[in-house]
């Protein structure tokens, strides 16, 4: 698998089409996810996507060949979200619950109402968090990123990934509880 | 309030295992269209910039030195299998001294002009020791009657026992060049040109041109004593020229010991000579393209080409960013899939059109050759892919 990434990076950073455009196939589904996850808006995460990937483009012979290609897009894709975030806090937002009117192309996710009110009550509560919490916690218990990861991705140290981890869960844990006893 | 470890795994429950979500075929469509564009975009406005820019450093870690060992293994054995062929009566009196020394020293110069590489080799009776020019800090005691050979890495004080038994070809290194004058003057082919005095370096010698089986060796002899100084072989694959020729020179026999000295630890090959598959050496061709050539394939696939190529190895392996193990796993299965062509088992010669041709080109043969009982040929293309194709319709 790292073998495969590696040569796939050799490839893309000799300008091979085919090399991005299966590095885009391998990773585009985790990606979308994680990007719904954290903006809680499929319209958006999608231009999240599109706009991480253009961007992971222009590194195009210059991409470091040693790092981890998933954990080089997932950080892309959180840097990306974090700044769409940031950008629409006076805006009002999309969920996922109104998605298939703004977003024809989303296959999933399941449309049991059991899962739509999780879901709802979940997105809900994470909104709640500051976006450096809600990033640790999805990268965490979403993309399975150990903390030593995340601290890589975000640049942070392991313990402030903990610590925030731990803060972000017990808000949630607040949150949700509120939200079940309404 | 529900327990961490509960809020944990309903968050798990919505986020990883329930919300399952795949991009829509306009997304795809909307995210390809735009990366191509800016591919497209990156290209025409600084194409350079697309290469990689790290043919610079050439790699001197230890890993790069034990990738590169399966390289100085297949390299290192370059003379021992060249001349093949039955063991006969020498080629007249320039051969003579040739097979009667008990030692000798002599340089063996591959390829021509600014490429060339120099092989040294002080020789007593069946037991060789060898230095590279190209392969620095590392010496090499081959012995062919215990059929093993030893490559000692002075730099990393690391010494490496390769098996040579088993394999065909492997025979007192001065009959190998006996054979191949015998081998030419049975060919029925076979012709042979004195050429009369030459000068070389102010010397006057006596050369001799003997062609046959496709083959053509020249010999430079001394006129007064009939001894060689210099014997060229040509081949489909390879020139190769033997210079410095000294026989009977005085040689310490502990230079000849295949103990390991001490302080020296030991490496394994990882390379076995008689294990050749058609299919490994596939793979050879895929690592070469991919990963040393950068997307082509070589020039030329000659051992020579392979003893040139030590620091363009090191710096694929770099530019891959391959890991630690990755390198030494690459590295060995290159060296592994080099045997079928090192040994070659196949009738007559194999044959090599890759220079140029870029990685996945299904339309160009790069390889092709003959089986042992086949009558047809197999044809190796561009994208990697082997045929099985008849005589008449073999690459021109």
């Amino acid at each position: 698998m790292m073998l495969e990434d590696t040569l796939l990076k050799l490839r893309f950073n000799r300008g091979d089409r085919d090399a991005l455009r299966r590095i885009y196939e391998k990773y585009k589904d985790d990606l979308l996810r994680l990007a719904i996850a954290l903006l809680n808006d499929v319209s958006l995460a999608e231009d999240v996507v599109n706009d991480a990937f253009v961007n992971f483009t222009r590194s195009v012979g210059n991409l470091s060949l040693r790092g981890n290609l998933k954990s080089f897009l997932t950080t892309c894709i959180v840097n990306h979200a974090r700044n769409v975030s940031r950008a629409r806090q006076r805006r009002s937002t999309v969920g996922l619950d109104q998605a298939g009117q703004v977003q024809s192309g989303l296959k999933g996710p399941e449309q049991s109402a059991v899962f739509n009110e999780q879901y709802r009550q979940l997105s809900a509560a994470m909104t709640e968090l500051p976006d450096e919490q809600r990033e640790i916690v999805i990268l965490h218990l979403q993309s399975d990123a150990t903390f030593r990861q995340i601290a890589k991705l975000l640049n942070i140290s392991a313990n402030t990934a903990k610590s925030r981890y731990r803060y972000g869960l017990g808000k949630l844990r607040t949150l949700m509880n509120g939200e079940l006893r309404k | 309030m529900r327990p961490a470890r509960d809020t944990e795994r309903h968050i798990r429950n919505v986020y990883a295992d329930g919300l399952k979500v795949t991009t829509g075929a306009d997304l795809d469509k909307r995210v390809l269209s735009n990366v191509m564009e800016t591919l497209d975009e990156l290209e025409k406005k600084e194409s350079a910039a697309i290469e990689p820019n790290i043919w610079r450093s050439i790699m001197r870690s230890r890993v790069a030195k034990l990738a590169a060992a399966a390289v100085i293994i297949i390299a290192v054995t370059l003379g021992m299998f060249e001349f093949l062929g039955p063991s006969s009566i020498a080629w007249a009196d320039v051969v003579e001294p040739l097979l009667n020394a008990r030692t000798a020293v002599l340089d063996i110069v591959v390829g021509s002009g600014g490429s060339q590489m120099v092989i040294h080799d002080e020789m007593m009776g069946s037991r060789i020791r060898r230095t590279v020019s190209n392969v620095v800090g590392t010496d090499i005691i081959i012995d062919l009657e215990q059929q093993k050979m030893l490559t000692l890495d002075h730099d990393g004080k690391a010494a490496t026992s390769i098996e040579l038994a088993g394999l065909d070809g492997v025979e007192n290194y001065l009959q190998k060049l006996q054979n191949l004058v015998v081998r030419l003057q049975e060919s029925p082919d076979f012709s042979v040109e004195n050429q009369g005095p030459q000068e070389i370096d102010g010397a006057e010698y006596i050369v001799f041109v003997a062609n046959g089986d496709s083959q053509t060796i020249t010999i430079w002899a001394d006129p007064e004593t009939a001894v060689p100084v210099r014997v060229e072989h040509r081949t489909p694959n390879m020139q190769i020229a033997c210079e410095n020729m000294q026989f009977d020179v005085e040689l310490d026999e502990a230079r000849f010991s295949m103990e390991v000295p001490e302080g020296y630890g030991t490496r394994d090959a990882g390379i076995d000579f008689k294990d050749s598959s058609e299919s490994g050496f596939v793979e050879t061709l895929r690592i070469w393209a991919e990963i040393i050539e950068d997307g082509h394939f070589p020039d030329g696939i000659a051992l020579e080409d392979v003893v040139k190529m030590g620091p363009q190895f090191e710096q694929g392996m770099k530019r891959a960013g391959l890991t630690e193990e990755q390198q030494i796993e690459v590295a060995t299965r290159w060296g592994q899939g080099y045997v079928f062509i090192r040994f070659f088992k196949g009738q007559g010669e194999w044959h090599y059109a890759g220079q140029g041709v870029k990685q996945g080109d299904g339309t160009k043969p790069i390889f092709w050759y003959q089986p042992q009982d086949s009558e047809t040929w197999r044809v190796i293309y561009g994208d990697l892919r082997v045929e099985d194709v008849a005589e008449a319709n073999l690459p021109q």
